[in-house]
């Protein structure tokens, strides 16, 4: 294990405190600001709106624990025309 | 930070108990929606909850249920649960 | 009194176990097409990974779905996400995109 340069789970740790869009293995997604994760990549977040291809399903204000079970990308910086 | 142990730790299990007593909602992967006071939750993400309330994917969606005691909901099935 | 042959038998099988399959040094930097658990596809330049196959990809673009059948992939909707980390528990294939190429299907005609 060398020259690896880029650890996946450094780049989820910079983005701790910042928009971040979390897209399942379904159509489901969900932006909002991450507040932290856990070795299992479950997932707290803020202020989350939540999506299903694309149509808003739900507003979520306060905080939640996204399981990391169907988690399939993570994108830093978050959903491009969300909130 | 990788070292995986088979514990939930660190920010989740912070959020975790942090939120016992208060309204929670919790949506399965099947999209049922459950509004309701959050009794106890494990590591599983096994969730149980008081005077809950069953919707389809939104509150928006209308009233399907309302359980006037306790629910439990199998952490497997957890899609996530969220501060009401 | 099977259990001290089976933990044997564990203990060896776990061995090489820990060694990647696949060293996906050789395409970093490079163009990477990777199909998801659930169905979807994305392309992008693979910029790290780690032990579990978590990976880190940059330009990546994923591409659309049939609304109707989500087994169809269209080929000219795409929409970019930039950076994003794929999490290893849920990566199907991984294969380099540069010198791949869609073909008619020959099947049809």
């Amino acid at each position: 294990m060398s020259g690896v340069e880029i650890l996946p789970l450094e780049i989820i740790d910079k983005t701790v405190g910042q928009p971040v869009w979390v897209m399942l293995t379904s159509h489901r997604e969900f932006a909002g600001t991450l507040v932290g994760f856990d070795d299992f990549v479950n997932v707290v977040l803020e202020d989350v709106v939540e999506y299903d291809r694309d149509s808003e399903v739900k507003r979520h204000a306060g905080k939640m624990l996204l399981s990391g079970n169907n988690i399939a990308l993570l994108v830093p910086g978050g959903k491009p025309d969300a909130q | 930070m990788s070292t995986g142990n088979g514990t939930v730790t660190t920010a989740s299990s912070e959020f975790l108990s942090n939120i016992i007593g208060k309204p929670v909602v919790v949506k399965l992967h099947s999209g049922m929606l459950y509004q309701g006071t959050l009794e106890s939750i494990d590591g599983f993400m096994n969730v149980a909850l008081n005077q809950a309330t069953e919707h389809y994917e939104s509150e928006k969606n209308g009233l399907l249920y309302r359980y006037d005691g306790d629910v439990f909901v199998r952490g497997t099935q957890v899609l996530y649960i969220s501060e009401a | 009194m099977s259990e001290p042959s089976n933990q044997h038998q564990k203990r060896k099988f776990e061995g090489p176990k820990r060694e990647a399959i696949i060293n996906l040094g050789k395409y970093t930097d490079k163009h990477v097409r990777v199909k998801l658990m659930g169905g979807r596809l994305v392309v992008g330049v693979l910029k790290g990974y780690d032990q579990l196959m978590n990976l880190v990809l940059d330009e990546t673009v994923e591409y659309m779905r049939d609304e109707e059948d989500d087994t169809v992939i269209k080929k000219d909707s795409t929409r970019e996400l930039g950076l994003v980390v794929m999490r290893g528990t849920m990566l199907l294939t991984l294969s380099p995109a540069d010198g791949s190429e869609c073909i008619v299907n020959p099947h049809l005609e």
